[in-house]
């Protein structure tokens, strides 16, 4: 199982920096999107082996239940990684407007 | 009376959210002045109740330490929080004027504030995945600040800012979920505990606690991870700049104190490693660390010395004088003495006002002469004198002339490397001091010395004068009253060193 995790977020993240590394904005959004997700998926990976659910009541005495720690920082990181792409596309839709060219090359030379 | 301790936090938020309700309004100005000086009050009723009685932790919620949120005040962070409010105030007093309508209408004040918390919350969390949090509240408030004046340019550095803090943030995400499944822990307190007992794999942490100092590396813009800085520092509004470059930066330095020095410290590769058996972990970050910061300062030395206009110097220059702080926390890190870790933190606080008065001195010489360009610019002496005494005294601070509180940034700063007995360092920081006289000398011949340009000095405003006198008479005061700084901040140092202490100080009642 863990073989096959490692192995998908390894893709995602390629995934994430093949796309972070185009010249059209709106691609390196999405790029940066999927990194931010990678990461949340690997730390779920990282709270270990699943189990029952971490509710004493559910738990019924075994031993056996998911640690809750990792699920309760992924809510926490998705919230806040939802927030940072939301202004990152309103930021890239004002980008537009004032630049009407998403390519990020259009500026090459202008600054610094 | 630990709840003291949240006050920090609370004020600036209170202030945030009264800042979005009255935006529109003529009271947001005095809002925002009240809750600035209330957030200083708040951190000297803190420093008092530290100074009094030593470090103090606050279980949030009533959880005990490992499992809740535990918020610790110690001497180190006390240093950072009185450091942050009183640059904090400056900045507010020179948005009143400065800041147009328009900005104050879509909430500049909120974002200054909210900011301020996430500061402040770095400096006092004692958990981990909290500092995260942290975090990223300081750094979206700064990607709203830097898109503020919404210009082609400042939208497109502001997305390339929001980007690489993006990945940093990942990151960062993926050195604490390691370092949770290899410890069990997020408290940094009880993390620091399980490292000392040498019951868990060593090896990931090393890893991960160098997958941890890239992202330290971003946030204080060390070189490889330096090129963002310059652009969004001269593209923010000048007291923004002076809150990022003067404390934002700190924070990321004050977590690689805290996380390497308090923390990480105790943690030893085992001898059947395959690289580096039997070596602290610490040891081999420091040296990385150490690498990074003799190339920031050349760096940021050479490339200050010749641009053209004053903001993008001083953003090159910021990004030199953050490498002279992490020299000597590279040095603490390997050979685990207090001196350069003194040394490390006097510089954060010379530092840390210096800046960001001349951040603000560049914005007003840039309202008056209507352009920042040093070949413009000329014999400002005659028309401004409270403006050149400023900014003599924040750069020939940061030069190091006696008796300015940088003075005795750099003299220690040498000192421990030269206790270090590492040549290579040195030579470096002489290369870096050279480079720090050069650029300054230049700006200081060019813009208030020669042809009097065209000034209108009825532009600038009482408040943003005094703004900049308050940081320029401190960094005076400090200079002549060393003994004391010296004092507190071997105090902060020796915190930020005692492991013991610290994790006494969190999980005392356990124990």
């Amino acid at each position: 199982m863990s073989l096959v995790m490692a192995t998908a977020i390894g893709l995602l993240f390629a995934a994430g920096t093949y796309l972070m590394l185009r010249r059209d904005a709106v691609r390196v959004v999405l790029g940066s999107l999927i990194i931010s997700q990678t990461a949340n998926i690997y730390l779920m990976t990282m709270g270990g082996s699943e189990g029952g659910v971490p509710i004493l009541s559910h738990a019924g005495g075994s031993r056996n239940v998911t640690d809750p720690v990792p699920q309760a920082l992924v809510l926490t990181a998705i919230v806040i990684g939802f927030a940072t792409t939301a202004f990152l596309l309103s930021l890239t839709y004002r980008f537009y407007g004032e630049n009407e060219d998403v390519d990020l090359d259009s500026l090459r030379g202008e600054l610094l | 009376m630990n709840q003291l301790i949240v006050l920090p936090l609370i004020v600036p938020l209170a202030t945030a959210v009264l800042s979005i309700l009255f935006r529109k309004t003529r009271f947001r100005d005095y809002i925002s002045i009240a809750g600035s000086i209330g957030y200083l009050v708040a951190t000297g009723l803190l420093a008092s109740k530290i100074f009094s009685g030593g470090a103090i932790s606050y279980q949030a919620g009533g959880w005990p330490a490992p499992y809740g949120i535990t918020l610790v005040a110690d001497h180190l962070s006390i240093l950072m929080l009185l450091l942050t409010a009183t640059v904090a105030f400056a900045a507010n007093l020179y948005s009143w004027e400065y800041i147009n309508d328009r900005g104050k209408e879509s909430g500049y004040y909120a974002f200054l504030h909210f900011m301020i918390t996430g500061m402040s919350g770095a400096f006092i969390t004692g958990d981990l995945f909290n500092l995260f949090v942290m975090f990223e509240l300081v750094l979206m408030s700064s990607y709203a600040l830097v898109a503020y004046s919404g210009s082609r340019e400042s939208l497109f550095i502001s997305m390339k800012y929001v980007v690489l803090n993006l990945i940093g943030s990942s990151l960062m995400l993926v050195a604490i979920g390691g370092l949770y499944s290899v410890t069990g822990t997020l408290n940094m307190a009880d993390m620091s505990l399980i490292l000392s007992e040498g019951s868990v794999n060593m090896v990931p942490v090393l890893g991960l606690s160098m997958i941890l100092f890239c992202v330290f590396g971003i946030k204080s813009g060390l070189v490889p991870f330096h090129f963002w800085a310059p652009p969004v520092y001269s593209n923010s509004p000048p007291p923004a700049s002076a809150l990022m470059a003067g404390i934002s930066k700190k924070v990321g330095i004050y977590a690689v104190i805290r996380l390497y020095i308090t923390v990480f410290s105790s943690a030893t590769l085992p001898e059947t490693a395959l690289l580096f058996p039997g070596e602290p972990v610490n040891v081999v970050t420091g040296c990385l660390v150490a690498i990074m910061a003799s190339t920031t300062v050349l760096l940021g030395g050479f490339g200050a010395i010749n641009r053209k206009s004053l903001d993008k110097l001083l953003s090159y220059s910021s990004v030199g004088q953050v490498g002279f702080i992490y020299i000597p926390i590279s040095i603490t890190m390997i050979t685990g003495q207090l001196t350069p870790l003194i040394a490390a933190l006097i510089y954060v606080l010379s530092h840390g006002l210096a800046k960001p008065a001349l951040f603000m001195i560049s914005g007003i010489i840039e309202k008056i002469s209507g352009t920042s360009d040093l070949e413009d610019l000329g014999g400002l002496s005659e028309s401004s004198f409270t403006l050149s005494a400023s900014f003599f005294l924040s750069a020939f601070s940061l030069i190091g002339i006696p008796p300015l509180l940088g003075f005795f940034a750099k003299f220690k700063v040498f000192e421990a490397a030269i206790t270090s007995g590492n040549i290579f360092l040195l030579l470096v920081l002489f290369v870096g001091a050279v480079t720090t006289i050069l650029y300054f000398s230049r700006a200081w011949l060019e813009i208030f010395f020669g042809d009097r340009g065209e000034v209108d000095i009825s532009r600038v405003s009482r408040k943003e004068v005094f703004s900049v006198i308050i940081l320029a008479v401190l960094i005076l005061v400090l200079g002549l009253n060393f003994e004391l700084v010296y004092q507190l901040v071997e105090q902060a140092a020796s915190s930020g060193l005692n492991s013991e202490a610290y994790i006494e100080t969190v999980l005392g009642e356990r124990r």
